[in-house]
């Protein structure tokens, strides 16, 4: 028996719990049997445990009701029926357990969420398979698919959507869908003028003060890693001639040349040898000591670890 | 010290996932989390394999920062959460009560470009989410750095946050300026009321590594040096067992898989960052942190988990700061003003040649850079924020895989030391690492942080592990009837390893009249220095059941690379692919090798078939798609 698609129905669910209270049922009854030209009612032991079976695409509203403070947690199951006993454009409404592990099933299902119902979209009676540009049959493939689980092992077995009455947080295994159909992922670039455009990222004109060169790509093909390997190279035998001395104490002389707060003192190079690595400029010899203070005794060539 | 405590409406939530290989896009998430709390939103940042779908009903902003890797693929972090969103049955209404946009990493040089990323899109808004702004794709490649790229995004969608439609600021209110330090996203608290204290020494080091809820444990049997001594480096084949007893289901491995390791910090630096800090007094007192933080732990965290254990198993002070820390630290820098200016600077990007040439160059480790800088004083609940966290290394394993054996009476030896798998009790593992050990241009040892502790491995240690699966599935690789074409320079020939002993070891069984070829391309310097496993190779050859044929590049003794090989082989490479349906599987460093292995292919198949270059590129691509390509690279 199918609705003439302009005549409304409505399905009353009730629980198992609301049934030992005739009168919390009576007002349910009361309150819907009138707003729809068709009224069914239920219980949702039996949808679920499909003793009886629902005309499909036939209701135009759903409304589960259980005993006062209470709602029903619905599973995948079940969002499939009522799903598939949905007509497009059926509200559903009632006492649903509003937590992620039902709604999740009845968006799975098909049903979106506006505000605090849900609702079963009008749209052409696809398969609910997305449209694609280009939906090649599945080759073969030899099972191969890229896209497969990592799976960690864990000590303890991974138990299989387990609510943990302690944490509001449901984990939905995902580990044990193994067989679940998978789109192609290649297919999802085969037709890329369905894709928007990514934005533009304004360049910035002036990339800032001082601003060097770039360093080369990892695997440099133009020679810019040469250079820059040559720069390092010299770099390193200044540094060797520092080092050859084991130990060099910054006498009183030295410490005026580079201590920045005596006053009248020419400073050399960038005057920030004593301040450390963050401060010294490319070629300064003391690139790799700590920053020190003055009369002490810097020795180059400490480490931690040897070699 | 001014900070902003904020009380957030959750309408003014979002969820930023980010897949990542190298941290890369998991250091752009934390950024933009940021920009987001002066934003006045309430961020979250998550892992995409981390993410619980079920929270997907109730998420209204979600923006998606991935890389590429591979060719073109989702990177490891990301798989299962890719693989959810793949599945056919999923209605295109799902997400129609989502808004979204996304950024992805990439590098023009490469095909593919930014494919993770435009698949990602491309599937979301096929499920019905709705694209809040353009999508940014930011390229290695670009005449600014990628994170210069990344930061002028995150403008354009600060912008769009905030108009009316989305999350306008309350009349009144005004976006948090860049020099208020905010409350930490990873707040850490210590405990002190509580005098005992719960960690310290160095022998309960070793027993606390092994309390990570998500970790199995092993025994070390041995960790032996396979490279000659006076080469340059430092090869080990690590060898451990695990019980069967302990975990559920089996301890079974395939060829491909790998296990994590899990490092810990050198005591003594710990110490010294403790110390340096003023933390010593609290430092085993017991510390609580919140449940985004514990969510991004792999393996699961440590107990008991005081300052100490935390920064010991859970910290990565060796790793190079990032402009992200520098965000955070100047604002710890208030007793000197020339310290926090270029504190400050290094997190710009007009500072980044600047922090390149301080950090990245020399390999300059966030431990070193706190020590540095004598006037940072971390108030320790920010700790969270600015130090990354320390991830398990992953290793491809090289011994064969245990289900070959249970059916084996004489199977292939594999080396003395290596006993096949007792497939009752026990299973083997053996791994081939490379200890890192260089000096860079301060004259600094630098060592690798899991290597450094792998080194110092002996027999009877335990260790926590965990077992991560191959993101392949080819049943071709295993199949001793499918000839196989192997492409392994220096430790890539790990993988190769557990191949090649699993499929000797099956063709031992099963004797087939002839089993289909295995040819192995190995790469590196020297002969008599670094031709890991050749008494392998040897043995497998002369037990008259297999057949195999290894072709050796010796680099350095003007034997070319693998690819070079490769090519003059051409013949015996083209009749095994073409007329034998043979697979490819090329495993190694990224960047060139790779990159040259195909073009080599393609050269061969143009080269001997005749083809034209478009018919040999639509092969190799559909050999790629159906698995028969397989590429592993790091």
């Amino acid at each position: 028996m199918t609705a003439d698609q302009t005549e409304t129905a409505t399905l009353l669910i009730l629980s198992s719990d609301i049934v030992k209270n005739p009168d919390q049922v009576q007002e349910q009854i009361n309150n819907l049997s009138t707003e729809s030209q068709v009224f069914h009612h239920q219980l949702l032991e039996r949808i679920t445990t499909k003793t009886i079976e629902l005309t499909r695409n036939f209701y135009s509203h759903i409304h589960i009701a259980d005993a006062t403070g209470k709602s029903v947690a619905l599973d995948d199951n079940t969002a499939d029926l009522l799903f598939g006993c949905a007509r497009n454009g059926c509200r559903l409404t009632g006492q649903i357990d509003g937590s992620p592990q039902s709604s999740l099933p009845l968006l799975l299902a098909g049903f979106i969420k506006e505000s605090d119902l849900f609702v079963k979209p009008a749209r052409e009676p696809a398969t609910g398979v997305p449209t694609v540009a280009s939906i090649s049959l599945k080759k073969k493939t030899n099972g191969a698919s890229k896209s497969s689980l990592p799976q960690f092992k864990r000590l303890h077995p991974t138990s299989v959507a387990s609510a943990d009455p302690a944490s509001s947080v449901v984990k939905l295994n995902l580990d044990l869908d193994d067989d679940d159909e998978l789109i192609d992922e290649n297919d999802l670039m085969s037709d890329e003028s369905s894709l928007p455009a990514a934005i533009v990222i304004p360049a910035k004109c002036d990339p800032g003060p001082g601003r060097k060169r770039r360093k080369a790509c990892k695997d440099c093909t133009c020679g810019l890693k040469e250079v820059e390997e040559q720069e390092l190279e010299e770099q390193e035998k200044k540094l060797q001639e520092v080092a050859s001395k084991n130990v060099v104490t910054l006498g009183s002389d030295d410490m005026a040349e580079i201590d920045f707060t005596v006053p009248g003192k020419a400073v050399g190079g960038c005057g920030s040898c004593a301040l450390g690595d963050a401060f010294r400029c490319d070629g300064c010899p003391y690139l790799g000591l700590p920053p020190f203070k003055p009369g002490e005794i810097v020795s180059i060539g400490f480490g931690r670890d040897d070699l | 010290m001014d900070s902003i405590v904020g009380s957030v409406s959750p309408q003014r939530s979002v969820l930023i996932l980010y897949g990542t290989e190298t941290g890369n896009a998991q250091d752009c998430a934390e950024i933009l989390a940021k920009k987001c709390q002066r934003l006045r939103l309430n961020p979250t940042v998550c892992g995409m394999d981390d993410y619980d779908v079920s929270q997907l009903p109730l998420e209204s902003t979600i923006i998606v920062i991935c890389s590429t890797t591979g060719q073109g693929d989702l990177p490891r972090n990301a798989l299962k959460f890719w693989r959810f969103l793949l599945r056919k049955k999923l209605p295109p209404t799902l997400l129609s009560h989502i808004r979204f946009t996304s950024f992805g990493l990439g590098d023009s040089s490469y095909p593919r470009y930014n494919w993770a990323i435009r698949k990602v899109h491309k599937r979301l808004m096929q499920l019905g989410a709705r694209e809040f702004i353009g999508r940014g794709e930011g390229d290695e490649m670009g005449t600014e750095s990628l994170d210069s790229q990344f930061e002028s995004w995150i403008d354009l969608i600060s912008e769009r946050l905030l108009q009316p439609d989305m999350f306008p600021l309350a009349p009144g209110t005004e976006v948090i300026s860049d020099n208020i330090l905010l409350e930490p996203r990873y707040k850490l608290s210590v405990d002190t009321k509580k005098i005992r204290r719960l960690t310290s020494g160095e022998a309960q080091t070793a027993t606390i590594a092994l309390t990570r809820g998500d970790a199995l444990v092993g025994t070390v049997v041995s960790n032996k040096r396979i490279t000659a001594q006076e080469h340059f480096q430092d090869v080990r084949n690590f060898e451990f067992t695990a019980s069967q007893e302990d975990s559920t289901p089996s301890l079974d491995y395939l060829p491909g898989d790998t296990v994590g390791l899990y490092p810990r910090n050198d005591a003594t630096d710990v110490n010294e960052l403790l110390e340096h800090q003023g933390w010593s007094e609290i430092a085993d007192h017991p510390v609580t942190v919140n449940e985004e933080f514990e969510k991004a732990i792999i393996g699961g965290l440590v107990k008991p988990l005081t300052l100490r254990s935390l920064i010991t198993h859970h910290l990565d002070i060796s790793a190079i700061p990032r402009r992200s820390f520098f965000a955070v630290a100047w604002h710890f820098s208030t007793d000197n003003e020339r310290e926090q200016e270029r504190l400050k600077e290094f997190s710009t990007i007009e500072g980044l040649q600047d922090l390149y040439d301080y950090a990245n160059r020399s390999r300059r480790s966030i431990l070193e850079t706190i020590t540095e800088f004598y006037s940072l004083k971390i108030p320790v609940e920010y700790i969270l924020d600015l130090i990354p966290i320390l991830r398990p290394r992953l290793f491809s394993i090289s011994s064969p895989s245990p289900g070959s054996f249970r059916a084996v009476n004489d199977g292939v030896q594999t080396s003395d030391n290596e006993k096949p798998s007792d497939p009752v009790n026990k299973t083997s593992f053996s791994l081939t690492i490379a200890i890192v050990k260089y000096k860079t241009i301060i004259k600094r040892i630098r060592r690798g942080v899991c290597t450094k502790w792998v080194e110092g491995l002996t027999e009877g240690d335990k260790i926590p592990f965990s077992l991560f699966r191959a993101s392949f599935k080819s049943e071709d690789v295993h199949d001793i009837e499918t000839p196989i074409i192997m492409i392994a320079p220096g430790t890539g020939i790990a993988p190769m390893r557990s191949l090649i002993l699993t499929r000797a070891a099956k063709e031992a069984v099963l004797q087939p009249d002839t089993a289909a070829s295995m040819l192995l391309f190995f790469g590196c310097r020297y002969k008599e220095k670094d031709y890991l496993y050749e008494d392998d190779w040897n043995r497998v050859s002369n037990s008259g059941h297999s057949s195999l044929t290894v072709i050796p590049a010796f680099s350095r003794e003007n034997g070319g690379y693998v690819q070079d090989k490769l090519y003059s082989a051409k013949d015996q490479v083209s009749e095994l692919l073409v007329k034998q349906n043979a697979s490819i599987y090329v495993c190694g460093s990224a960047g060139k090798m790779p990159r040259q292995v195909r073009i080599t292919i393609a050269t061969i198949l143009e080269e001997t078939q005749n083809w034209s270059t478009e018919t040999t590129e639509a092969y190799v691509s559909s050999m790629e798609r159906t698995g028969r390509y397989l590429q592993e690279t790091w």
